[in-house]
């Protein structure tokens, strides 16, 4: 056979023809044709061995075959509702996969395993959290077969059923992610052996991921973790030593929090108002404002080493002083209530004195972020106005009260939320779209009825002035329905379709998606019951 | 509707109108929809109102609208509805439009089977003249081949090493001899041995090896009288003499069966499309495939959905290992298979099957498994099923996660087209249920 594909490649007028025998039990038939051409002879005997071969075609023998998936502990989702999820993953309304999935959890149900594959294949952070809790024994299993399905070994590190022996050996050799996931497996059971393996490994870690771990300790911070922690403040990356300054912030009479509210306590002075009987006479002199009391601001002339050990960045953002940085920076590291006990008041009193001072915005972002930083809010409230009519305020602070803003709001239960928001959406102070977006996406979720009531009240004026030729509205709004129609409870759904006319649904690509994403989620409710 | 939604996603003849589909499967894009026993239809709302019906007795779609895909997006989308919502579509009669369309079915049907019976003789004008062009045809074959012969002698005299160099008009020129001597079968197996060379890195043996089984074909031909009548109706079919429906109604062996619809793909370029169905006869003792060919554009002639079961009657096109059918008369519904797969066999046995396929007609290329419990084994590259005794098989290139998923490491019935290197997987039978494994889903 190698003879004769020899003299077929290098041409028969070249190299002669020695045999056409293959070898094979066709040479039997190949001696019996008829002296002729040694070329045609060639090609038959090939041809009648090919057949000859692949008629003789064995199967390989075994290797090693992967283990068996275990047995399902959840029943399947029903056929509805797993066409539904498909056509969430092929990117209709991806975003709306996270509570269809959320739901289906709750429910007790796992997704078919014939949409697996591409269930594994999501990348948004949030699908793949809500895709672990229903992927079942056997999208477990799947993953370990490839290498972009690994993801989901980090993941699972993060529910209870996850062991510490599989932390560990992730903790060892996984993937940066899966790392992370492994030790915050670790923290949320053992908070001591999660510290004590981080410091292990510290001195090796990139800085990036030393913020990564870092971030860790959140869970269950306790005064166990603050020699670590207070011994981070000295790393060689400044990222690093910010973020250990803000979890010892958090530690409530940490060193650190003694130690910078030694300092803020040397930049403000409050002064109470006065009593009830001078003021009338000075309303009469003064205006109103003096009803909050004083307060005197004095930002720091300089910044010393400890200061910035202690995580006080000196180079302030462009269009920002040295001296009013300095201070939001100090004031966002002491818990807000101090000021409530050293200077016997209510948040919104501080915060109404505050912001008749020159140095007024700067205590108020500094407050805001310490508000942020221990989910204080009574002082979410009072700080809330002071952002909310921020459009004459410079740029920095523009920007700032921009995500501040949302932040605040994320503080508040819903019920304060929506009170709060309340006004501006019935029509008085009013903000660009793209904080309203933020602001919606704070807001806690399932929104109730009273909210969703004046968020329409809101849409129906709008769509009034858009008519009206008044407002831009469908530019001006957006971007908000996209975020909206993701929270509105479905029951609402019917009401919101109907204050549009047919042409204005049919003509406007974003009013179109917007009520496509309501009826895709009610689609949700229905076949998801729970 | 019994279809699965992995069943009408099959039907979709690509990716993007499957997903298409999918969006136009919410009862918002619709005016109307309603289904009775013979049929599901819609008005779909797009750019203007299409009216989308389907008879469900053998899938047939008609849209009003434009598309050239076929089925097109709302066909898809009318049958996800109808099939993927726990309430299903209306019961009713069918309106005027649809009523209209399944008469004309009827109307277009009757008149094909009466053309059938009335013309089992074809009302040929002159058999002298038919007899003439007859020989007139085989001697142009005869003399084409001839030529052949000696081409193929040059190219073993000048050495195959020499085709590495030669670009593709070298074989198209001798392919397009061969369309002039009227041998279309003998230039279209030019045409794949041209895509051989430098393709991988055993090809000198394919080539070989190829060039072989032709010569073998042309040895055949001139000893035709030689062979029996079966293996005739082979050779001259393989050569180009190929048969009319009609002559393959007349001819051909047909076997009236409940068949069951073991998986498809669709194979070809752009501009014309094969679509390979194989089937086998609920009793497992009878496969046949089901060729049906489309130019971009135009419907294939008929819809056969995979996993599902018919009671149909296939007539063969002659030859000595009958594998290629046509889809005559189908009577029921298709119902969706709910057991494992019939004439499931051992690794070893399909292999042995193939031997004796080979030995009746040995120009076969690629041949129907139907595997018992199966595990597909995942490995970088090349995976592979394993049986129950320890055999294996690669599959075709690439992953089958969706294969993987459903066995879970478990041993599944497969059904799937070998090649004789490989096993392209096409449906998978998991508890009683199917599940396509085609296009659209890799």
């Amino acid at each position: 056979m190698k003879a004769m594909l020899q003299t077929a490649l290098a041409g028969s007028a070249r190299q002669a023809m020695e045999t056409t025998e293959t070898g094979t039990p066709v040479d039997d038939l190949t001696a019996g044709l008829p002296e002729g051409e040694a070329e045609r002879k060639l090609l038959l005997a090939a041809g009648a061995a090919r057949v000859y071969l692949q008629a003789g075609k064995l199967a390989q023998s075994g290797g090693v075959r992967p283990d068996r998936a275990a047995e399902e502990r959840l029943p399947v989702c029903s056929r509805q509702s797993a066409q539904l999820i498909e056509t969430f993953l092929c990117g209709r309304h991806g975003y709306l996969l996270p509570e269809a999935l959320e739901r289906l959890a709750r429910s007790g149900y796992r997704l078919p395993h014939t949409l697996l594959p591409r269930a594994l294949s999501v990348v948004r952070p949030d699908v793949r959290s809500a895709i672990v809790a229903v992927l079942g024994e056997r999208g477990r299993w799947l993953s370990q077969f490839n290498p972009q399905w690994h993801w989901v070994q980090g993941a699972l590190m993060e529910t209870a059923d996850a062991s510490l022996e599989d932390a560990e050996r992730l903790w060892q050799d996984g993937t940066p992610g899966e790392r992370r996931a492994a030790i915050r497996r670790v923290r949320m059971a053992q908070p001591d052996m999660a510290r004590a393996w981080i410091a292990a490994v510290w001195r090796q870690e990139k800085a990036d991921f030393r913020v990564e771990l870092l971030n860790v300790f959140e869970h269950g911070l306790s005064h166990e973790d603050e020699p670590f922690l207070e011994a981070t403040l000295d790393d060689r990356s400044a990222n690093v030593r910010e973020r250990a300054a803000d979890l010892l912030a958090y530690l409530p009479d940490s060193a650190l929090v003694v130690r910078m509210r030694a300092r803020a306590d040397l930049l403000l002075d409050y002064s109470p108002p006065p009593p009830q009987r001078l003021k009338n006479l000075m309303r009469s002199v003064f205006g109103g404002a003096e009803q909050s009391g004083t307060l005197t601001v004095q930002p720091p002339d300089q910044l010393d080493k400890a200061a910035q050990r202690d995580g006080i960045v000196p180079k302030p953002p462009e269009g920002l002083g040295e001296r009013g940085w300095w201070l939001t920076q100090m004031l966002a590291r002491v818990p807000p209530a101090h000021w409530e006990r050293r200077f016997a008041a209510q948040p919104a009193q501080l915060v109404a004195a505050a912001a008749r001072d020159e140095w007024g915005m700067a205590v108020i972002e500094g407050w805001s972020r310490a508000a942020a930083l221990h989910r204080d809010g009574n002082w979410a409230l009072a700080l809330w106005e002071r952002w909310s009519d921020i459009d004459k305020k410079t740029p920095h602070y523009h920007q700032v009260a921009t995500s501040i803003l949302g932040s605040l709001v994320a503080l508040l239960p819903q019920t304060a939320a929506a009170d709060i928001i309340r006004r501006p959406l019935s029509g008085g102070q009013d903000f660009q779209p793209h904080i309203w977006k933020l602001i919606f996406m704070s807001i806690a979720r399932p929104w109730s009825a009273d909210l969703a009531q004046a968020y329409i009240e809101k849409l129906k004026d709008q769509i009034r002035k858009d008519r009206s030729g008044v407002h831009q509205a469908s530019i001006y709004w957006w971007c908000v329905p996209d975020v909206v129609a993701c929270v509105l409870p479905p029951q609402y759904l019917r009401e919101v379709q109907g204050l549009w006319t047919e042409e204005e649904l049919r003509t406007r690509d974003w009013l179109h998606h917007f009520v496509e994403t309501l009826h895709a989620r009610e689609q949700i409710w229905k076949e998801i019951p729970l | 509707m019994e279809l699965t939604t992995e069943q009408v996603l099959a039907l979709a003849p690509d990716a993007a109108s499957a997903s298409a589909g999918k969006k136009l499967a919410n009862p918002r894009s619709w005016k109307s929809l309603g289904q009775s026993t013979e049929a599901v239809w819609g008005e779909c709302q797009g750019s203007a109102l299409y009216q989308v019906r389907v008879d469900v007795r053998d899938m047939t779609t008609r849209c009003s609208c434009p598309s050239r895909k076929f089925p097109c997006k709302h066909s898809i989308g009318l049958l996800l509805l109808a099939t993927g919502t726990s309430e299903g579509l209306p019961q009713g009669a069918p309106p005027d439009w649809v009523e209209e369309w399944l008469g004309k079915r009827a109307v277009t049907a009757a008149k094909r089977e009466e053309r059938g019976t009335s013309r089992t003789k074809p009302t040929e004008a002159d058999p002298v003249a038919q007899a003439k062009r007859a020989d007139k045809r085989l001697s142009l074959v005869k003399a084409g081949l001839d030529t052949l012969d000696l081409w193929m002698n040059d190219l073993i005299r000048s050495g195959l090493a020499s085709v590495e160099t030669q670009s593709a008009t070298f074989w198209e020129r001798e392919a397009a001899r061969m369309v002039d001597a009227q041998a279309p079968g003998i230039a279209a197996r030019l045409r794949l041995i041209a895509g051989i060379p430098n393709a991988t890195p055993d090809w000198p043996e394919r080539l070989l090896a190829e060039l072989g089984r032709l010569a073998l074909l042309t040895h055949a031909f001139r000893r035709l009288d030689a062979l029996d009548p079966a293996m005739q109706e082979d050779v001259r079919q393989l050569i180009g003499w190929s048969l009319k429906e009609d002559e393959v109604v007349a001819r051909g062996e047909a076997v009236r069966a409940e068949w069951v619809v073991l998986g498809q793909w669709v194979e070809g370029e752009e501009r014309l499309r094969t679509q390979r169905t194989w089937l086998i006869s609920a009793d497992g003792v009878r496969t046949a495939l089901v060729l049906q060919f489309s130019a971009v554009g135009a419907p294939l002639p008929q819809m056969i959905v995979p996993g599902t079961c018919q009671q149909a009657e296939l007539v063969y096109w002659p030859g000595a290992y009958p594998q290629r059918a046509l889809l005559k008369e189908r009577t029921g519904n298709p119902a969706p298979l709910a057991a494992r797969l019939p004439g499931r066999v051992a690794l070893d046995d399909a292999l042995t099957g193939v031997a004796q396929a080979l030995g009746r007609q040995p120009w076969l290329d690629r041949f129907p498994f139907v595997l018992a419990d199966v595990i597909p084994v995942p490995h970088e590259g090349q995976w592979q099923i394993e049986d129950q005794t320890g055999a294996r098989l690669p599959l075709t290139r690439g992953d089958h996660w969706r294969l993987l998923a459903l066995s879970g490491g478990a041993p599944v019935d497969l059904a799937g087209e070998w090649n004789g290197t490989d096993l392209l997987p096409l449906g998978v039978v998991v508890d009683n249920a199917y599940h396509p494994l085609g296009d659209t889903y890799t």
